[in-house]
């Protein structure tokens, strides 16, 4: 399976075998991965699976696999930031993964996005260091096309459900957690941007560099400009939420990819 | 109890004195020289809490890149950590070079570092906390520049004087400049991090970790108190 519009660029050195930082070797894996960011998210993936089984846990790469409906699929957390990020897209299309979904949290840049909504992104301000490696910035980062809409589909129809708001566009990816000035954040909700984290501009990029689906669907922690939020303390309900629908949504949206090819 | 967000660690908990160790470094021999105890695990961050020379330090290791660095550097300045130590891995321009590198400066390739100042900022270490780390490592490490940048690259370099390529020097430097607290790195060869696979030994990441150790605590007993130079 090729992304709508791949480049086709040379894959990079080493690529057979157990992978480096991952300890995942081709074969072990799904073809499709939903990605947190936090290892210990990884089993809320894996507990929405049939016979789920942890294949490794390195560094900040958890890996467990199973079964959603009739198609395997892998649960792999990516760390923080556009660096650790990419090497997971890398090693794991190398071990024949080829569709990513990012499941991950997000904070808001506009007022009217709440804690616990979800979020589809659409493309990626690429304001981190690792894509600029990868390609120049005019290079859009942007996730496939089909499963992008096919992942919106299935949110619209469980919003519809009640109790869940879903909102899709823009999001910027930024390097540094504790860098986000209010000038940049102004900036940012003036361009319409929706939402900012911190790996979607490496995980696009690279995905259609190397001719992979990629997509993603977060739920949002916070808000930068209302102040509503839910860091620690009294748990965050409302943003664990947002996890349990994201995952979902990002499930039943791969396997509809899957029926579709 | 306050807990910091990203590590986990309570606040309470975090001493003046931090070292950070790279994903790529096997982190129990690091641990045992201080004889620490588990403190928190959360994301990619794992604690300890042990002591060297009378001098509580806590022992965390960090994820791939400078993001995650960036984030435990903020989180335990914030909880009042005053020096922090990278023990951390390169790719060593001379591979055969046997000794370990103390970075003098880092070329910011980074995009993290790049959201603290502009590009123009140096990116160097703590003067004071790098004398300390010479005298504890002796000949056992040279001084030189680092590149830092945002991608296993394959030996995508760029031409000029550094003598390594990391993932986070330059983020470690410019963070830690912003936040007013001392911060010094060691590095140890990779041979090429992410191509061959090599893994730095136990026996040698014990050893970088006493030198850290030494440094921190030579540091704590000298330090003029005059916040970063």
């Amino acid at each position: 399976m090729t992304s709508d519009q791949s480049t086709g660029i040379d894959a990079p050195k080493g690529s057979l075998g157990r992978q480096y930082h991952i300890k995942v070797a081709p074969g072990e894996v799904g073809g499709v991965a939903l990605m947190p960011g936090d290892p210990f998210r990884v089993q809320l993936v894996a507990d929405k699976l049939e016979g789920a089984v942890e294949v490794a846990h390195a560094r900040e790469y958890r890996t467990m696999v199973g079964t959603y409906k009739d198609i395997r699929v892998t649960a792999m957390s990516t760390g923080i930031g556009c660096p650790s990020a990419a090497i997971a897209v890398e090693e794991l299309a190398r071990c024949g993964v080829h569709t990513f979904i990012r499941v991950g949290s997000t904070a808001a840049l506009q007022t009217d996005i709440a804690v616990g909504d979800l979020v589809v992104n659409t493309g990626t301000f690429r304001n981190d260091g690792t894509s600029l490696a990868y390609a120049p910035l005019g290079y859009p980062a942007v996730p496939d096309t089909e499963l992008t809409t096919v992942l919106t589909q299935v949110a619209l129809e469980t919003a519809q459900l009640g109790g869940l708001r879903v909102h899709v566009g823009i999001n910027v990816s930024d390097d540094a957690f504790y860098a986000e000035g209010p000038e940049w954040l102004s900036r940012m909700t003036a361009l319409g941007v929706l939402n900012v984290e911190m790996e979607s501009s490496a995980v696009f990029t690279v995905a259609r560099l190397r001719g992979l689906r990629a997509g993603m669907i977060c739920g949002v922690s916070g808000n930068l400009i209302t102040g509503d939020a839910e860091y620690g303390g009294g748990g965050n309900t409302r943003l664990a939420a947002g996890w349990e629908h994201s995952i979902d949504i990002a499930l039943e949206a791969a396997y509809r990819m899957q029926s579709r090819t | 109890m306050a807990e910091l967000y990203h590590l986990g660690v309570p606040t309470s908990a975090v001493p003046g004195l931090a070292v950070l160790v790279d994903p790529l470094l096997p982190v129990a021999p690091a641990v045992a020289a201080v004889k620490g105890r588990a403190l928190a695990s959360q994301r990619e961050y794992v604690s300890y809490l042990g002591a060297w020379d009378g001098q509580d330090v806590l022992v965390t290791t960090i994820g791939v890149g400078a993001p995650p660095l960036a984030i435990a550097l903020e989180e335990l300045t914030r909880a009042g950590a005053r020096a922090v130590l990278l023990l951390g891995t390169a790719s060593f321009r001379d591979a055969a070079a046997s000794v370990w590198l103390m970075p003098h400066g880092a070329a910011r390739r980074d995009g993290t570092s790049a959201q603290y100042a502009p590009v123009q900022f140096p990116a160097a270490p703590d003067p004071q906390l790098r004398a300390c780390l010479a005298d504890a490592c002796g000949a056992a490490a040279s001084y030189g520049l680092v590149e830092t940048v945002d991608v296993l690259d394959g030996g995508q370099r760029t031409n000029g004087p550094a003598a390594a390529q990391d993932l986070r020097c330059a983020a470690l430097f410019v963070v830690a400049a912003a936040r007013r607290v001392r911060a010094a790195a060691l590095l140890a060869d990779a041979h090429g991090i992410g191509l061959v696979g090599s893994q730095v030994p136990a026996d040698t990441v014990g050893e970088m970790a006493v030198a850290a150790y030494r440094a921190l605590a030579h540091l704590e007993k000298t330090d003029d108190r005059t916040g970063h130079d």
